[in-house]
Parts: structure tokens; sequence; C-alpha cells
């Protein structure tokens, strides 16, 4: 079976500038792969040409095996799409939206009507779902555009940062939403540059940079190949100079930084026996330790090196 | 791969009908159309009050009495043609509303003239408001309705499909609405105007004019159709200028108009469907 979204050799320019640079990705069906990248990457011009906003100046970009250059109606005929943050209009409420959106893909009334109230609930705007869309906030408005990108239970989703410009409760919100999804039947490619965020929802991840592909593989594979790892050392007592010099000399430890007297943070690169010596030679200087835990940086450790490798 | 919905976009066709009827539906939701309707209502009064006020009459004429009011018909086309088409196109990606719209599986030829039947249906309803008010007032005071109405009203729907059709040639490349709005407007009431004033002083009958042939809406009332001549202007020194003082042919002038509405929406649609959301 053919992968729901290929790209290959994908180019777009700009006035001279190349954007996307002969990009080549495949994801597989069921996939929640995250598209990372610095701001100007590429990531969102991608989108673009991914959902028919941008014309790829060349390169073949197919959903469900349909070019989206040349066919672009029959390939986005089961695309749902969250592109930036994208304005409603204004004479219509989210229930409007939603009908006149479901129409135009083909769905009946009542189907609309039954999915959309679904929805509705799901990202919190039933009670609203009647008031003109002019009046909602940024949270409320994105929260809106991945109803209607689910609408039709669309095979693929293309989220293109999703998150940004929320508020942390509207993060937490459109976060959650975004989990729920991955249980599901959907193959979903999001676009972010917030790393945390990549790592906690996604499978797979696509590094990219000046438009061209660094790395991509599953957040496993990815974090693996990089052995760097922050742990981070919580303790009851404060760390004197001469106990983070004796921590400096443990078998795999690269950095020592004290943020304050009682966090340590110990950039790592020894396996797990060299981790348990670690503990036990911090608990040996009489040390309390109230916690030692590892920060999900790994990825953001492979991310800084791609990306200074690509300059 | 299917949606889990099985569904399946409708023809371009029902596609162009669903965003008609969206489109109107934001023109009836709007202020620009009670804007409109409050513009013509206004003109509507002071041409019924002004006569009797002034110790005139009445014409006694329906086509007379009927063509008074015609001549601003060329007025509320281009307000119309303002307010409907000059953004519509470039409101989708000023405002930001083509990230909605355009990642849907339609095309962008289809949203177009979904968009542009929708706006000349709303142009349409002002004008059979207008006429329709006229034609009450007409049958009233002169007690009946002349004929050649329809051949004005028929004129002037040309003129809104044309007129409109500019509109949306302006709104597929200029970059904000504000803009927009403003060159429609002021191309219909100054620019072609005065590129119609230089030609008539030149001697030129400006046919190929899309102001100039939309006098005709309002000269269709007058019988007989007025004809060309040619006016002497004294301008000192005992000397005087001779300028061509025209009337658009009807068979031209409608032949104008659908030219001018063709050439609009096929350029406007080509503009539109290689615009990209780039911003």
């Amino acid at each position: 079976m053919q992968d729901p979204i290929v790209i290959e050799r994908l180019v777009k320019d700009y006035n001279g500038f190349r954007a996307v640079d002969s990009l080549d990705l495949k994801v597989s069906r069921n996939t929640f792969i995250g598209f990372l990248g610095p701001n100007g990457a590429g990531k969102t011009t991608t989108i673009k040409v991914l959902t028919n906003l941008l014309k790829a100046t060349s390169g073949q970009a197919i959903l469900n095996g349909v070019d989206v250059v040349k066919d672009p109606k029959e390939a986005l005929s089961c695309v749902g799409a969250v592109v930036e943050t994208p304005e409603f209009y204004p004479y219509l409420n989210p229930r409007e939206t939603l009908e006149y959106l479901g129409s135009l893909r083909g769905m009946t009334r009542e189907v609309i009507g039954s999915r959309g109230d679904e929805l509705l609930e799901t990202v919190k705007l039933s009670e609203v779902a009647e008031k003109r869309i002019g009046e909602f906030s940024k949270g409320m408005k994105q929260r809106l555009a991945i109803a209607q990108a689910l609408l039709h239970e669309p095979s693929i989703i293309i989220l293109d940062e999703p998150t940004s410009g929320l508020d942390p409760r509207g993060m937490v919100e459109v976060r959650e939403i975004l989990k729920d999804l991955k249980d599901q039947d959907y193959t979903i490619f999001m676009s972010s540059h917030l790393l945390n965020e990549v790592q906690e929802i996604c499978d797979y991840v696509a590094l990219i940079d000046k438009g061209r592909m660094l790395a991509h593989g599953s957040v496993e594979e990815l974090t693996q190949m990089t052995k760097t790892k922050r742990i981070q050392v919580r303790s009851l007592d404060p760390l004197d100079g001469r106990m983070v010099e004796t921590i400096g000399r443990v078998n795999g430890v690269s950095k020592v930084m004290r943020p304050n007297e009682t966090l340590t943070v110990v950039e790592f690169t020894g396996d797990d026996q060299d981790q348990v010596a670690l503990l036990e030679e911090i608990q040996g200087m009489g040390v309390r330790v109230a916690s030692f835990k590892e920060e999900g940086l790994a990825l953001e450790a492979l991310y800084m090196n791609l990306i200074k490798d690509s300059r | 791969m299917e949606c889990t919905i099985r569904t399946r976009p409708p023809s371009d066709v029902n596609q162009m009908y669903l965003i008609g009827k969206y489109e109107l539906l934001k023109h009836l939701r709007s202020r620009r159309l009670l804007g409109i309707l409050i513009i013509e209502v206004i003109i509507f009064l002071l041409i019924m009050v002004i006569p009797p006020l002034a110790g005139r009459d009445y014409a006694s004429d329906p086509a007379e009495f009927a063509g008074t009011f015609y001549a601003w018909t060329y007025v509320l086309v281009i307000i119309g043609a303002t307010f409907f088409a000059g953004d519509a196109l470039v409101s989708e990606f000023q405002n930001r509303t083509g990230y909605l719209i355009f990642p849907n599986p339609i095309k962008r030829s289809t949203l177009f003239l979904g968009k542009y039947v929708a706006t000349n249906l709303i142009m349409l309803l002002v004008l059979v408001i207008f006429y329709g008010l006229v034609s009450i007032a007409a049958l009233a005071i002169t007690g009946s309705v002349s004929g050649l109405t329809a051949t004005s009203l028929g004129l002037a729907i040309l003129f809104s499909l044309s007129a409109s059709a500019i509109g949306y040639l302006i709104s597929s490349i200029m970059k904000g609405g504000t803009g927009a709005l403003v060159l429609t407007f002021f191309l219909f009431f100054l620019i072609l105007p005065i590129l119609d004033g230089v030609f008539t002083v030149s001697r030129v009958k400006p046919d190929f004019s899309l102001t100039f042939v939309a006098g005709a809406i309002q000269y269709v009332m007058q019988s007989p159709y007025p004809s060309d001549f040619f006016q002497e202007i004294p301008i000192g020194g005992g000397q005087v200028m001779e300028i061509g003082i025209y009337y658009p042919d009807v068979a031209i002038a409608a032949g104008v108009m659908v030219a001018y509405m063709v050439v609009g929406v096929i350029l406007a649609m080509w503009f539109f469907n290689r615009r990209e959301m780039a911003a």
C-alpha cells in the first residue's frame, strides 16, 4: 500500500530564494510525524505546498497517491488541514462554518450536524456554537480550526504549528486534543519548532533546516543518535564546589551546571552503569537526593547539533 | 485511502452553488448591502421630492419620468461593484481566510465563479429594487410603465456584470483590500470619466470605454434615441473649439460591456489561480 504522504525532490523558490530544497519524505499510515526545524527552515512552505496554498517549483507532493500540484481537488479530498492560525468568516458562527466546509467536502447535512456537534463538544466550543466567530479569541479560533480539519474524518491531518501563539492553557488544551487523535486512525503531519511538544506527542520526527532534510526516523531512533543527555539532580542539601568537581570526574559526565544551590544539571554521555555510578557518587558524598531524572532533551541535543552542522 | 466518513467532493458546479450561497449570505448579513439600499432609497426620495419643492411638475411621459431616475443607475452599479467586488478576492489573502478555504478540495476557479455569481446576484437585487421602486412611482404618477424600462434594466445588468468583473480583476492583483476598494471606486468615478472627457474633446468617440457605454442605460429611455453632434465652444479671441457630444449605440454598448465582462473574468480568474498564499 502506498504511503499516504510522499514528498519527492520538492523544491520551492521565492524570488530567487530556495525555501525548500529537494526535500524527500515518506510518511507511513497511522503515523504522527513531527516536522521540526528552526524559523525559516521551510516547514510552513512545505505544508503550504501540501495544502495547495503554494505551487511547488518542482518535485512532487503526493497525498493518498495523488499529486497536489496536478490535481489538488482530488489530492485534498481526504485531508484536513490547519495552516498557521486561519481566520474564519466573521459573518458565520461555528456551526455554520462547519456546515459550509462540510458541504464543500460532500458531507450530508445530517452527518455534518451530528459530527459537528460531537467535534464542537471535543474542542469545547459547544456553548458558543451559535455565536459569530468575529468575537472569538485566537485560542477559540485554533480549536475551531482543528474541529473543521477533523470534520470529515480525513485519513491525513496536516497541522502547522497548532499551538503557536496560544496561551499556556490553550496550548495544553490543543495538545490534549492532539494526543487523543494519536489513538485514532489518522496519519498526522505536524510542523513545530517546540521540541518538547514533538517529543511528547509524535511517534516520528523529521528535522529540516534551510529547506533540506537533516534526519528523520522514530523518536527513539533519533534520540539514540545522540549519546548526550541531561540529568537533573535536585537535592535537599546544597552542593559545594568540591562536590561539583567530584561529580565532574565521574565517567560519562561532560559538564556540570548548577542553576541554584540545590539543583544540579549534568550533561552525560555515559551508559546506564555510569548513570548508576553517578547517583552513588552523589549519595556517597552525603547529599540527600530528592530527585534524579533524565530530562527529555536528547532530541534537543541532536537538533542543535544537526542545525549547527547545517549552518 | 478513503476518509472514514465516506465523502466525495461535489462537482464543480455544485461547489460553485455552495460558494455562491454562502457568499450571498455574507452580503445579506453585511452592512454594505444595508448601506447601498439606504443610498438607493435616498436617491429615489430626493428625485421624488425635489421637483415638487422646486415648483415643477413630474414628467408626464413614463419613459421620461423613469429616465430621470435611471441616470443614477450608474452610481448604484459603481458603488455595488466597489462594495461587493472590490475586495472579494484580496480579502481571502489579506484577512487570512484563504488559510481556511484554499486547503479544501475545491478549485480556485470554482471559488472565483461562485463569488462572482453571488456578487452579481446581490447587485441584481439592488437594481431590481431600484427599478421596482421607480416603476411603482411611474405607474402611480404617469399611469403606466415604459417598455424601455426592460432595455434599461438589461443594460444595467450587463454593466453590473462588466463593472464587477473589473472589480474582481483589481481585487485579484491588489495586495490590500482598502486599496482595491479605492481603486475600483475611483477608476469608475474619476479615471475613466476623465478619459472619456479627453476623447470627447479630441473628437474621438470612446466606444471602447465602459463608463462611456454605460450612458446607454439612461439614454435608452429617450425617444428618439439621441444622436451624436458637434458643439462649438467659444475659447476667447473670437475662436471656437469644436467638441463631440457622443451617445453610445445600444448594440455597441451591450457588446462592449460583454467584452469587458469576459476579459475581466478571464484575467481575474487567471491571476486568482496563480496567486499564492505566501504571507
